[in-house]
Parts: structure tokens; sequence; C-alpha cells
């Protein structure tokens, strides 16, 4: 991005092929009744600690479920084969300083990400009081130039 | 292992467009409208019905593809 305050002029930069965009939609009261069917047993199959830590208040099940579709989005861009085991807790979730959310990635979803080139995987949550959605973009590796391969 | 007991969970938890019985094993769950996060809750029911627990290794897309899968892993469990 070039130019003064009052004068922004973007600047396009490529999007590679290791760049990766997914979503994801969950409707709050099914998540609210995964937890009255299963209760906690639901919750720590599918959240972590520091999420559960971060839900709460009359919003929880707004923000369980916007952590639930952030999970989703991010597995969209991870693509593991069928086969392949994803743990919905090695997708984390997390509130970013900023206020925003963040994701970090442990265990086979990790690994996935590395085996694909992901450097990193970014998400955008929001919800009303019935919905929940989420989107994440996944930024590849930076890709060698030619010379930089027979250096 | 009581087949029926597979598609009780099923038709209880998966949300499917249809009754199980109208599915024979091999028929795509996720085809019919199964979702993740229904397969979570189906899971969490196989777990109760079976007194069993999956583990992370089975925390993969095929084993809740068909009525044949969750009975395979199931005996994987040590479910007879």
């Amino acid at each position: 991005m070039l130019g003064s305050a009052d004068h922004l002029q973007l600047v396009p930069r490529a999007i590679d092929s290791q760049s990766r965009v997914g979503c994801d939609v969950v409707v709050v009261s099914d998540i609210a009744a995964s937890f009255a069917a299963f209760g906690d047993r639901f919750l720590t199959r599918v959240f972590t600690p520091r999420e559960l830590a971060s839900c709460g208040g009359p919003q929880r099940d707004q923000q369980l479920a916007a952590r639930f579709a952030g999970k989703e989005a991010v597995i969209k861009v991870l693509r593991p084969a069928p086969d392949v085991p994803l743990p919905l807790r090695t997708i984390e979730i997390l509130r970013a300083e900023w206020g925003g959310c963040t994701v970090v990635l442990s265990g086979e979803a990790s690994a996935l990400a590395a085996a694909q080139g992901i450097a990193d995987v970014e998400v955008s949550l929001s919800h009303e009081s019935v919905v929940a959605m989420a989107v994440a973009f996944a930024i590849g590796l930076p890709q060698l130039t030619e010379s930089e391969h027979y250096a | 292992m009581p087949e029926q007991a597979i598609r009780d969970v099923l038709d209880a938890h998966a949300k499917l467009a249809v009754k199980t019985e109208t599915l024979d094993d091999t028929a795509d769950l996720y085809a019919y409208g199964l979702t993740s996060h229904a397969s979570v809750n189906v899971m969490l029911a196989l777990e109760g019905a079976f007194d069993v627990e999956f583990p992370d290794r089975l925390l993969h897309k095929n084993t809740f593809a068909t009525v044949g899968s969750i009975r395979a892993a199931l005996t994987e469990l040590g479910v007879a």
C-alpha cells in the first residue's frame, strides 16, 4: 500500500498457488444442542482448554459456534485426504491481542500444514444470535525462483 | 454387534435427509447430509452406546462415511 494518509493506493500482490480460502457456517442452537446432549464430553473433544476459557457469559454458545466454524474453515484450507486424521483440538482458535482471532495449529494439523507448504493461516469469525460463520485464509510458503533453486 | 444400534444412533444424531433403513451399508452418509458437526454428535453417541472412545487416529472423514465404515471402526475398537 502506497501513498499519503489521505490518498492510499492499493498495490496488487500476487496470490500464489499455495494460497487458499475456506469458509463455514454453524447454527448456534446446534452447538447448544450438542452440549445439552453430551455435556462436557462434547466441549472437551472439540475445544481446547484455552478456547473454553475464552468463551463465557451470555454469548458463550455464539462464541463456541464461531470457533467451531473457524475450525471447519481451517480444515477446508488444510484439505486433508479423507483418511487423514485431523482432530478438531489440533486447530485452536484463540483471541488475538488486537481483538480478532488467531489460529494455532498443533499435532496433525500442524504437520498437514507443513507438508503442504502452508506458512500461516488467518481466520475471521462473526456471529449473530442464531448463526456463526468463519473465513480462513492460508498463506503459502514463498516459492523459490529458478535462480534460488540453483543457488 | 447390533447393527440396528448404529442405525439408531445415525437416525437420532446424523440429521440425514432419509432414514437409515433406506440405506445400505455402503451408502455415502455425507451425500445424504452428514455434516462435520453432526459427525461429532454421531461419534459421541456411538461412544455412549457402545462404551468405547474413538482415538484420534480414527477421527477422519472415512470413519463416518458409511454404516459399514462405522461398523468396521467399532470392530477395531473391540466391539463384538
